[in-house]
């Protein structure tokens, strides 16, 4: 399909070269992309022995037993990732919904300085924030529980939530917020019954950005969770690494194990996604 | 239903004065139609009616209520807006009864209401389709009924037609006419579009930069307009103005001089005017009180170098200078016309179908049989 729109309008002495380079290009693309997910996969199903006859590609029988022995970790890693996504989640989500909606239908004093205010958080890279942040929350007593990640996450996700739900509700005709209002429904009512059903698409794509972020986050988790049966999946992955005898089938099985529910879950949502995005 | 009262309404956007001290009373059952160019303040005269916009000053009353202080919610108005405004993500049938649900009214009513409307604007077949699926014109139902079954005291409606095809305009204007007689309420309605005033409006008023020209019936205002801009708005194609000069003033008689006029200085009966020698006034003709042809006695002339003829089928426009000037007129011409551009014609016009307007652009009036002068002008042919 690419090919075909790149050389749409190319006679067939042009087309060859840059058929050839493009398919190069882009395979070459392809390549670096997929290959270190097949590498993921191909590797979970190798004993020992197996990975170090071959290192790049299948091997077979495929060794189940990876699998098997990882899981009980790894579901312990899934359960609490979702017990901290889902939560960070909802509240993200409100937060956004309301900021956005705020930023985005009313005037009031102070609007700009506090958008903008809100807007610097966006440049600020996470990472720096991580030891003020740590010692916030030490003295919040609150380390090694869902609130340690729950909170900040949800801290940090809403700026961009606020950001995208604001340019959503600019971009919804007014008149449908008139017109609900003369129709006799108070704020609230509008709210629930005209904005939230419009603003769908843009909470899902919050949503998706949310929940990949709060799934694959690896640092700050580690920082605050020093109880090693509380981690999330992502840093969980890390804890199969071992200290010696390294066994890569079953820290790559551990890995495939830990993302299959994203996986799974952008495999149905992407349309939801774009969806949101396109809307803005 | 409920008569409307504005008193002093002033609205300004920072510095800009967009409505500046608007007083006007809409009767009980009226079809009030607010006209005027874009920006001239209708929208915002009509939202601030409607509570969706905040008057700097002035009172509002719907019924007996004084209105300034309910929300919109609260102020027992239908609107229907210019994009229709329809909820994307509703069914026809929960679009309609929209406001109905969100007052909590009993479900049985809704329903009913709702099968009321349905039939009244032809949706019947609709009700379960979101607005994306239907037509423009469907759409304008959709918003009208929307307004109809909350069977409000006053309903606002903002430029409602002028998303539609100029067919469609044509039927939705002759269906809202019919609701208005139908359902005898009180219905204020913006736009710019003079025709759609002067057929649906059983009061027109006159807006411009935020000021009122005139509130009249349809009738009085394009044949009495109360000054040059009214005269200019209304009507189709534009009321021409002819500048002239004032030679004398006595025993009620006004003469005046304008370049062009081969028939000599014009005179005016007037009822007592402080017009003298020496001021200027404008002098307005419209299109189809020009006659073609050499003039008879009494009759004001002139000469015409021809631009162009649009031929609209039952009649044609004539357009061009006064010879020897650079005065635009436009003449209907009642048969269909082939002029050279640069052709002389010959036109007259009875003096008593001209309009007379002094240099600030108010109206002078005269002393001419008005209802005779109207039976005139709005006789069928027979």
């Amino acid at each position: 399909m690419s090919v075909n729109k790149l050389t749409g309008g190319l006679s067939l002495r042009q087309l060859r070269p840059a058929i050839v380079i493009s398919t190069l290009g882009l395979s070459f693309f392809a390549i670096i992309t997929w290959y270190p997910l097949v590498f993921m996969v191909a590797t979970s199903l190798k004993t020992r022995d197996q990975f170090f006859q071959n290192f790049w590609g299948f091997t077979y029988p495929f060794d189940w037993q990876n699998y098997v022995d990882v899981w009980p970790r790894a579901f312990q890693g899934i359960q609490n990732s979702l017990l901290y996504s889902s939560l960070t989640l909802v509240l993200t989500l409100i937060f956004s919904l309301l900021g956005g909606y705020a930023f985005g239908r009313f005037n009031f004093a102070g609007k700009n300085f506090i958008f903008l205010a809100i807007l610097m958080l966006l440049m600020v890279p996470g990472i720096v924030t991580i030891v003020p942040l740590f010692v916030l929350v030490r003295q919040l007593g609150i380390m090694n529980s869902w609130a340690a990640l729950v909170l900040p996450w949800t801290g940090f996700e809403m700026v961009f939530g606020i950001f995208l739900m604001r340019l959503f509700f600019e971009k919804l005709p007014h008149e449908l917020f008139d017109a609900a209002r003369v129709e006799g429904a108070g704020e609230l009512k509008v709210l629930f019954f005209v904005a939230i059903p419009l603003a769908l698409p843009g909470l899902g794509s919050v949503a998706i950005l949310d929940i990949l972020f709060t799934w694959n986050d690896l640092v700050w988790p580690l920082v605050t969770m020093s109880d090693q049966a509380n981690l999330p999946a992502g840093p969980m992955a890390m804890l199969f690494r071992g200290s010696e005898n390294v066994d890569y089938g079953a820290i790559f099985a551990a890995y495939v194990t830990l993302s299959a529910p994203l996986v799974i879950l952008f495999t149905f949502f992407t349309r939801q996604f774009l969806r949101g995005i396109e809307g803005i | 239903m409920a008569k409307v009262i504005l008193k002093g309404i002033r609205k300004s956007y920072g510095p800009i004065e967009v409505l500046s001290g608007i007083d006007l009373t809409i009767e009980n059952g009226d079809f009030a139609v607010i006209l005027g160019p874009s920006g001239c303040g209708k929208t915002t005269l009509l939202r601030t009616i409607a509570g969706l916009e905040t008057a700097n000053a002035g009172s509002i009353q719907i019924g007996e209520r004084i209105v300034d202080d309910i929300p919109a919610a609260r102020r027992q108005i239908g609107m229907v807006f210019q994009t229709y405004a329809l909820f994307p993500h509703l069914n026809v049938y929960q679009n309609i009864s929209f406001g109905m649900r969100m007052r909590n009214e009993p479900k049985d009513q809704i329903e009913q209401r709702v099968q009321e409307a349905a039939v009244k604007l032809k949706l019947e077949d609709y009700l379960k389709r979101l607005p994306r699926e239907l037509s423009g014109g469907q759409r304008q139902r959709v918003a009208i009924g929307r307004a109809l079954v909350r069977e409000p005291e006053v309903f606002l409606f903002d430029e409602p037609l002028s998303n539609l095809d100029a067919e469609l305009r044509v039927d939705m204007r002759l269906e809202l006419s019919a609701l208005h007689q139908q359902l005898k309420a009180t219905m204020i309605y913006v736009t710019h579009d003079q025709v759609e005033a002067m057929t649906l409006g059983t009061k027109i008023i006159v807006l411009d930069k935020g000021v009122l020209q005139q509130v009249g019936t349809p009738l009085e205002v394009y044949y009495h307009p109360a000054n040059k801009f009214v005269a200019g708005f209304v009507g189709s194609p534009r009321m021409r103005f002819i500048p002239g000069e004032v030679v004398s003033n006595a025993d009620n008689k006004l003469q005046v001089r304008a370049q062009g006029i081969l028939s000599g200085d014009i005179a005016f009966d007037l009822e007592g005017s402080d017009l003298s020698e020496g001021d200027f006034v404008d002098i307005g003709v419209r299109a189809e009180d020009i006659e073609c042809g050499q003039a008879t006695n009494g009759m004001v002339s002139f000469s015409g170098i021809s631009r162009q003829v649009e031929n609209m089928g039952h009649s044609s426009f004539w357009y061009g200078t006064i010879k020897d000037t650079e005065i635009e007129i436009i003449a209907r011409l009642g048969k269909q016309t082939q002029v050279k551009s640069g052709a002389q014609m010959e036109f007259s016009i009875d003096p008593r179908n001209l309009y007379l307007f002094d240099s600030d652009g108010r109206a002078i009036l005269r002393n001419v049989d008005k209802n005779t002068e109207l039976a005139e002008h709005v006789a069928l042919p027979s």
